[in-house]
Formats: C-alpha cells, structure tokens, sequence
C-alpha cells in the first residue's frame, strides 16, 4: 500500500533536483514559480480530503490516497508511437478546426499537433510562449498576475488544483486579442497513459489551460481528455478562463479518460464587464472523476451558462461541483446537468450559487436532471443557494427519474426494438445540453461522441 | 374462405389479478373492417392493448394467432416490436408524449426497422423526407409537427392524426383504432376517417374500437360486435351499429 501524497512529494523533490520543472524565473511568470512553492505548502502538509470533509462526503479519495504515485512518461518516442498503435493519437477534426494542441501527460507534443497563424489569435504551448518574441503574448502573460491576483474565487481549492500548480510540466496558451472573433474551434488534446493494470500504482499528469479572452473578442474550445482503458493514472488538471469586457468565450471540458483512470479537473472563470461564457462539462469516462467549476461574474452584466452532462456505468463514479459567484449585481448565470446512469454507478451534483450583498437584480437558475437506467446506480445532488442581496431571482430544482416502461411499450409498438428505444429516449434526454450550445461547429464536434457514448448504454430491469 | 389474418379464441385476460377478457372470440379476415362497440369497462381497449402486446395485460387462457407467410402464428410468442414487424399496428387512444425524440426520427427508426426485418435497405434521412412528403397528405398534417417531439404540446386531434400519420407510413396488415374518434370535433374526425378509408385495402384488417355510431358513418364497417362483461355478445352487420345508437346497450347486457 502506498501513500498518494508522501510519493507526489518525492516526485516534486525529484523533478526540482534536476529542474525539471518549467524555468519561470526571468520570465513575465516569475511569480508563478513562487505560487508553486506556496501551492506545495499547502497540499503536502495534509493528507487527501475523507468523506468527513463536507466537500467530499460522496466521494471517496481512499483508492487515490492509498496508491503509490509515478511521474507519468515524457511524450518520447516510444509513448508515442505506442499511443498510435493503440488509437490513441487524435485525430485533426478537418477544416472546421482553428487549431489543435496535443498534449501527452502534460507535455506538449510539435509533430501531432497544428496551430496555423490566425490574424489576432494566439495558440501556443507555455513552453513556446515563454520564448516568444511577439508583443501581444508577453503582454498577455505580464497582464496575467494582475488577472490572478483579481480573480480570487470563493472557497477553497481542492489539493488536486494546488498539485498542478506545483506540478505543471507545460501549458496550452490561448490568447485572443481584442474584437477578433474567432468561429471555429480551438482543440486542445490531452493524452494520457498509465501504469500497468493492477500494480497498484498510478502514473499521475497535471494538464494547465490558460485562456485570456480580449474585450470583445470571440472564442470557441474543446478541451479533451483520454487515455487508454485498464491502465492506471491520475489526472489533476487546470484550466483558467478570464474573459474581458464583452467577450464571448464558449469552453467545453469533455472527460473521457481510460476505464482504470482517477479524473481531477478544476475550471475556474473570471468575467469582466458584459462578457459571456459558455461552459459545458461532459465527463464520459474515469474510474473515478471530480470536476470543480467555479466562476467568478465579477462585473456588471456577465452572464454564464454552466451546462454538464455525465454518462457513467458499471461502477464508475462522477462527480460536478460547481459554484457560481455573483460579485456584483446585474450578473446571470443559468445551470443545467444532466446525467445517465447505468449498473452501480454513482454521481454526484453539488451546485453552489453565491449572491454577494449588494448584487441586485442577479438572476440564477441551476436544474439537475438524472435518469437511472439500472435500480443499483444512484444520485446525490444538492443545491447550495447563498444569497445575501434581496431583490434577485434564484431558482433550483432536482429531479432523478427512470425510464418510462409506457415510453417503451410506445416504441416497441412502432417496431422500434427495445435497445434502440432506449437510445434514442437517452438521447432526447441527453442532447439539449448539446444541441443548445451556440456555435454549430462545437454542436458538430460533440453530438457524434455524446450519442455514441448514449447508444452504449444499457437499461437494466428494475 | 380467405385465410384469417387474425383468430382470437376463447380468450381471458387479467390486468392486475382482475378479470376483463372473460373467453372472447374473434376473427379477422383480410379487407375486412370490424367495428367493436360496448359499454365502459367492457374490455374494450385491453382486446386493442393485448394484441399489441403491452406487458401489463396477463392472458390467462386462449389462444391468439396470426397469419405470417400463410401460417397461423402464436402471437404471444411475439415480443411487441416483432408484432409491429410482422404488420400488427395499433393507434393509441391515448397517444404517449415523447420530449425530445422529433417526430420524423421516431417514424424513421420504425420505417427503418420494418424494412431491415424484411431485408430491404433503409431509408437515409433525405429519401425518408420524400417518402413521408406523400403520407401527410393522407392526415393532411402540417409539415412543422415533423421537427417537433413525438405528441409533445400536440392538441387531441394532432395526437390522433399523428397516429393515423404513422400507420400510413407503417402500412399495417391488421391495425386496431382504440376509440381514435374520441376527442375530435366533426371536422378533425371527417379528415382521420378519409385517412383510415384511404389506408384500407384488399389485404389489410382494421378494426374500429369505438362508443359512437358517428365514426362509423364515415367509415363503414363489414362487421359490428358488442363487446359487454369481456365477451362478444352480439355480432352483426353495420345496422346493428345504428340500433346501439337508438336503443343503448342495456336490451343486450342482461
């Protein structure tokens, strides 16, 4: 039995004596450096979070906790060409597709990925940024302490967030400037791979996305992460959003990591002045997976539509943790999850709304909609509304429901056999998350995956 | 004598422990229309639900058979899409709302499905399109219902229309109609009715589960049965329709 955090220690230990940690120092992010010095105070000190912890109490850490921990391979020769023959390498999305950044454990890989010049448009890896000459990135970086310094959120990180900031290896960098718009998608590919199945061990990644969206500009990104089923790793990912005054920025988080994996993903979102986001969350794959959202609408008139979709079975477990922070008045923000349910599965919805004292005129919503397909899987969701202004409107509401046996009947009446009728309901409940996303070329990137992964799921008897 | 298309003896049924079918005989033969008439809770719509298959109906003794390729075929064997398959159609009377399934891909999956049981090559969406161009015609349906969800925010007559549009595009060897009439002004029934005459043919079966006389003025029935206390009671030719209407059920129900 090993100790996750004691051998996360030792790689830290090991990874600064050869310095292999990015060289920050000299740089706009020499600050950074400082923040991981910090961030490992604050993770070591501890061990990981138990189900007494408020924000873990559905979720167990105990097979994380008790692994002994690997620094997962460099993306070298033969990782790479072992993730080819198993599949693994992304494919390019064709000509709807801005850019595509491919990461293999957290360190970025030149010849599988393209980022062709885009007039005002900058995506790049950390690594190559920190080099980089033009004036737009280094401003960029240098304005990016100050962005967060401001964007503080509400509540405290989880140790998963704090060990990337100690142990990032490298960066997916996007930057757009002022008032360009961009319609087709930045993806950023993250791989991932493993110890062998049943060593006990985990090999662990820390993926960083940072995403600095200009005034008025407009952005669109897939942010995707897999690996291979039966190995062992652990993911603790990253990804920053800021948004400035009026801009437009749709994020989507699509989780589909090997079936033996153990997912951590932090997003969190600062938005200034009129500007909008549009995140959804899609978490297909992981043994184990935790995504925390936090956004932070710190100006008047940002809007945020938070939207998540979950398919688990056999005995996966997900869970989505979001918090919402309405700094100031005149701020939207609308939630809709929505999760299937197979085998024993489990999943976890904890929203937090938080309306600060003088955020008038704030209007939240948050739905979480469950559909059990099996009388062993089961739901936990809960609402935390917080709201100490008086004049705003706030609703939630919860439902977990199953499978209509009269929707069944209906279909099997109309020759449509009974696994294909429930496709197709668990698609009609499953793709409004989808299909309302703004952008066609984001719509046309996600229904394919999500209705595979829907048609791959089974009802059981009740 | 044609081959029955469908032969039902001495059936008995139980919905929940209780008794409704209680030895019913009926047999259906290709091109013939069958109206069955009968009182409240006289069984009725669980004849239409049992040949359908609906799970919830238990058959506690007698027989079902169905003519598939010229031989009598134990339609309790048939789970309920086989049935469908297999030609056996039945407009709900009250048609299930589906959120989030479109209209158009509920009838093409059951397009699909019925011509990949007979070998035949499926539809793609755009050849599906023309395809269903014609069949609205028949239930003179507004193209607009097609993108939206099956029943969803539909009227009682849109839902009933709705079900005549699928048995078009399903064309069924032996459909029941459980009380289709029900809800419709005289309008919405005239358009459902031309629908139904429209869709009957030579080698097809229809049976009308119906409480009024009025439907059956615009489509006319070879055979009318009273169904009362889960068994036939009487049997005859449309005119017995018209004295159901004048007399009530009572002179036949002791």
């Amino acid at each position: 039995m090993g100790n996750a955090v004691d051998s996360l220690r030792q790689i830290y230990a090991e990874l600064q004596a050869h310095r292999a940690l990015p060289a920050l120092a000299g740089t706009p992010l020499a600050w950074l450096e400082r923040e991981r010095e910090a961030a490992l105070a604050d993770w070591s000190a501890r061990e990981l979070p138990t189900r007494k912890d408020e924000a873990w109490k559905y979720t167990s850490l105990r097979d994380v906790a008790e692994s002994e921990i690997l620094d997962a391979a460099g993306a070298d020769a033969r990782t790479l060409s072992a993730l080819e023959a198993a599949g693994l390498r992304p494919r390019s999305s064709g000509s709807r597709t801005a850019a595509n950044l491919v990461f293999v454990n957290g360190r970025f890989v030149p010849q599988w990925s393209v980022f062709p010049e885009t007039p005002g448009v900058h995506v790049l890896p950390l690594s190559a940024a920190l080099r980089a000459e033009g004036a737009p990135v280094r401003s960029a970086l240098t304005g990016l302490r100050e962005i967060f310094a401001s964007a503080a959120h509400k509540g405290a990180e989880t140790p998963f967030a704090a060990m990337n900031a100690s142990l990032f290896r490298d960066a997916a960098l996007i930057v757009a400037e002022g008032s360009v718009e961009l319609e087709a998608p930045v993806f950023l590919n993250f791989i991932h791979t493993g110890a062998f199945p049943g060593s006990g061990r985990l090999t662990a990644s820390f993926p960083r996305v940072i995403v600095l969206a200009g005034a008025r500009s407009s952005l669109r990104v897939i942010e995707s992460h897999g690996g291979a089923d039966g190995a062992g790793y652990l993911t603790a990912g990253v990804t920053d959003l800021h948004l400035g005054e009026g801009a437009r920025l749709s994020h989507v988080r699509m989780q589909r990591e090997g079936d033996e994996s153990f997912h951590f993903g932090t997003t969190r979102s600062w938005q200034s002045r009129g500007s909008r986001l549009e995140s959804l969350q899609i978490s297909l794959g992981a043994k184990l997976s935790r995504q925390d959202l936090k956004v932070r609408l710190a100006e008047a008139g940002a809007e945020a539509t938070v939207d998540g979709l979950y398919l688990t079975r056999g005995r996966q477990h997900a869970d989505h943790h979001t918090a919402i922070e309405h700094a100031v008045g005149d701020t939207t923000s609308s939630q809709l999850y929505k999760g299937i349910l197979g085998g024993e599965s489990r999943a976890v919805f904890n929203g937090r709304v938080w309306i600060a004292k003088d955020a008038q005129r704030s209007s939240s919503s948050q739905l979480n909609n469950n559909l059990l397909l099996s009388p062993r899987a089961e739901v936990d969701t809960k609402p935390e509304l917080e709201i100490f202004a008086d004049d705003v409107k706030a609703g939630h509401g919860a439902t977990i429901g199953r499978l209509d046996p009269e929707h069944l009947f209906y279909f099997k009446s109309r020759a449509i056999p009974e696994q294909m009728a429930v496709a197709m309901l668990a698609e009609g409940f499953a793709q409004d998350v989808v299909t309302r996303l703004s952008s066609e070329a984001l719509r046309e990137a996600l229904l394919p995956p999500v209705r595979a992964a829907v048609r791959g799921l089974k009802v059981e008897a009740t | 004598m044609a081959q029955a298309l469908l032969e039902i003896k001495n059936l008995s049924v139980a919905v929940e422990g209780k008794k409704v079918l209680k030895g019913l005989d009926l047999t259906i033969r290709p091109g013939e229309v069958h109206a069955i008439m009968g009182p409240n809770g006289s069984g009725k719509s669980t004849l239409s639900k049992v040949v359908a298959g609906h799970p919830a109906y238990e058959v506690t003794g007698g027989t079902l058979r169905y003519e598939v390729n010229f031989q009598m075929r134990d339609l309790l064997e048939m789970e309920p899409d086989v049935r469908a398959k297999e030609g056996v159609f039945l407009a709900f009377q009250y048609p299930i709302e589906v959120p989030g399934v479109s209209n158009s891909a509920f009838l093409r999956a059951s397009f699909n499905s019925i011509l990949k049981h007979q070998g035949a090559q499926e539809l793609d969406e755009a050849q599906f399109a023309q395809f269903l161009e014609k069949k609205l015609e028949v239930v003179k349906m507004d193209p607009r219902f097609l993108d939206r969800p099956v029943n969803v925010g539909f009227s009682g007559g849109e839902k009933k229309r709705n079900e005549i549009l699928q048995m078009a595009v399903l064309s069924p060897r032996l459909a029941f109609l459980d009380e289709t009439d029900s809800g419709l002004d005289i309008d919405a029934l005239r358009i459902v009715a031309e629908g139904v005459n429209r869709l009957r043919t030579k080698e097809n079966g229809i049976v009308l589960v119906t409480h009024y006389q009025r439907l059956l003025d615009h489509i006319v029935p070879d055979f009318v049965h009273v169904l009362a206390d889960g068994r036939i009671v009487e049997t005859g030719d449309k005119s017995l329709a018209r004295r159901l209407e004048e007399r009530g059920y009572d002179w036949l129900v002791k």
